[in-house]
């Protein structure tokens, strides 16, 4: 018994070191001195002293905050498209036989399989020709091919989570499909509605793939973050880095909450 | 007249399995009508068909003469109580019992008028700004019942409604029930798989065999003179006694049925090997082997085990194939 918990709190320690250290070390960059950090070969991994001056150095000589503002669009073009398309899709195959519906929830994901450039490079192509490159639009109808399966997927699971003779009810007590729909089915699977934006939008949020394929003219915010790295401007970058993982973080919290089994697992359950 | 509802030749089939097999059935208006069978002979599956949650694949479903069978649930006005009476877990009492009245498009006075008799009506008007999933199994039930009947739709369909509900519950329940259906007048269809609630409940009885309907009547008709073998050993608290004609008289094709009850023991031509006896409140019910059949017997005495009975019908039905006689 002993034995097995310190085993999983190594595990959990380890996990944790794999995932916080990285952002451990923006920190440092960002508000240590750069003479301890850039200008040593072994840069110190304690912070020695503390300054803001690479903050305030990074807002006067890069503009993030324009990529922000893209960003910020685009994300929320991708969660609201992907619950518009994810809720009907959800709901349509939760009434057909639940085999059939795993199937071609499977097939979703297929697209996911390949490396986003193979799929991105012909969309960019098509993009380029029906006027959608370089466009905030673009970013986002190519972002939902990575998030639109994993909507469907979480809105399936939530609409079979509720008794089929509810909606039955509510067709016998004279609403129609969208009014049952509506009224009755979407208020009862909330949190997967909750569920599925936050993470289409966080999804969103740190795209890069399509988001360099697909419009490097107005880039989003990580795609401007990696062209900084790459012109030699590493704490400018790592400090927005910080900033920018901040409202993820919160939103992780939020999602926490609704993270339940039922809503991840309840899509495959027949 | 014509009747509130009609099945014509209804068929539904899942997969390989046949649920309803050409069934003919036609309910009068302001009947207390019981479909009785038991577990797995498409009870369910026939309302379900008659609401139009799913769809017949073949025959047809009127109501008050007009064929309904293309229809969506919605535009049948039929009202349904599911097993699980369905509440609306994301409403209060009150939003449960206003949505048809809301869907028929009532204004906001109206609604709450309505919503406040039919409560007041079935006792449950204090529990109104509750969420449901507070309330007792009882009041669920009533709840659901007020669903149902406060849009006042051309017949009620229920699917098994106290099954849900604890012994002393489903009692008064029940009771509440048929004064409620009488009250309001209405044509009232019922599934059950329980006896005593076919006996106390209905004007008649539909029994339900493998899709089909295999009599109707009363309970006392399907009791006293059940029309197949089947029915003669389903109904009743025990199946009906099965003697050869020849025993009592008659030709050697016929079969003699008749109930524990119509028996005398103690005299008569007729014995038995008792194979164990109980008691039931104040009568004994004595097990019996006559030749390979088994007999169920009442008797105001315990006979010892492994003794011979005599005993004597005084009231029996005539068999002849399976199916009854008339006589």
């Amino acid at each position: 018994m002993q034995v097995r918990e310190i085993g999983l709190y190594a595990v959990v320690f380890i996990l944790a070191v794999i995932f916080v250290y990285p952002l451990y070390v923006l920190f440092l960059i960002s508000f240590v001195p750069v003479t301890y950090t850039f200008g040593q070969i072994y840069p110190a991994q304690f912070p020695v002293a503390l300054t803001l001056q690479n903050i305030i150095t990074s807002f006067h000589t890069v503009s993030l905050v324009n990529p922000l503002i893209r960003s910020f669009e685009v994300a929320l073009m991708v969660a609201t498209l992907s619950l518009a398309m994810g809720i009907p899709a959800g709901y349509g195959l939760s009434k057909i036989k639940s085999g059939i519906a795993n199937i071609i929830v499977v097939l979703l994901f297929f697209v996911n399989m390949m490396p986003g450039i193979v799929v991105a490079i012909p969309i960019a192509a098509e993009f380029i020709r029906v006027g959608l490159y370089d466009n905030l639009v673009g970013i986002a109808l190519s972002q939902e091919l990575v998030v639109l399966p994993l909507s469907v997927f979480i809105m399936l699971g939530g609409f079979r989570s509720i008794p089929k003779d509810l909606d039955n009810q509510a067709r016998v007590d004279g609403a129609g499909l969208l009014t049952s729909l509506g009224r009755i089915s979407i208020p009862l699977v909330v949190p997967a509605v909750i569920v599925t934006f936050l993470l289409s939008w966080m999804t969103s949020w740190d795209e890069f793939t399509y988001a360099v394929i697909i419009s490097p003219g107005n880039p989003t915010f990580p795609v401007q973050l990696y062209n900084y790295v790459t012109r030699a401007l590493p704490y400018e970058a790592s400090a927005f880095a910080l900033i920018v993982t901040i409202p993820v973080i919160i939103l992780a919290a939020i999602l926490q909450k609704y993270l339940k089994g039922e809503y991840l697992t309840g899509g495959l359950v027949g | 007249m014509t009747a509130k509802l009609e099945l014509r030749n209804l068929t539904q089939i899942f997969g390989q399995k046949v649920v309803l097999d050409h069934l003919n059935l036609a309910i009068e208006d302001g009947e207390f009508f019981v479909i009785l069978g038991p577990s797995g002979t498409g009870k369910s599956t026939l309302l379900r068909t008659i609401v139009g949650i799913e769809r017949p694949v073949s025959g047809q479903i009127f109501v008050d003469g007009r064929d309904v069978t293309g229809l969506p649930p919605n535009k049948r006005d039929i009202s349904m109580v599911f097993q699980n009476y369905a509440l609306y877990p994301n409403m209060t009492v009150f939003q449960n019992i206003a949505f048809p009245l809301k869907m028929a498009g009532l204004d906001k006075n109206s609604i709450k008028e309505k919503v406040t008799e039919i409560a007041t009506k079935l006792n449950i008007v204090s529990e109104l700004d509750k969420n449901v999933t507070l309330l007792s199994g009882g009041q669920k039930q009533r709840v659901a019942l007020c669903r149902a009947l406060v849009r006042n739709p051309a017949m009620f369909l229920l699917d098994e409604p106290l099954s849900n509900l604890d012994a002393r519950v489903r009692y008064t329940a029940r009771e509440e029930l048929r004064k409620i259906q009488k009250e309001f007048d209405q044509t009232f269809v019922y599934v059950t798989h329980d006896q005593s609630e076919a006996q106390n409940l209905a004007d008649r009885v539909g029994v339900l065999r493998n899709g089909k309907v295999e009599q109707i009547g009363s309970y006392r008709d399907l009791y006293e003179k059940p029309s197949t073998k089947w029915v003669a050993d389903f109904i009743g608290e025990y199946p009906m006694n099965f003697i050869d004609g020849p025993l009592m008289g008659l030709d050697e094709s016929l079969e003699i049925g008749f109930r524990a009850y119509w028996v005398e023991t103690g005299s008569g031509d007729l014995e038995a090997t008792v194979m164990a006896s109980e008691l039931v409140h104040e009568t004994y019910f004595v097990y019996a082997k006559m030749g390979d059949r088994n007999l169920v017997l009442k008797s105001s005495f315990r006979p010892e085990n492994g003794s011979r009975v005599s005993f004597s019908v005084k009231k029996f039905n005539i068999y002849k194939d399976g199916k009854i006689v008339e006589n």
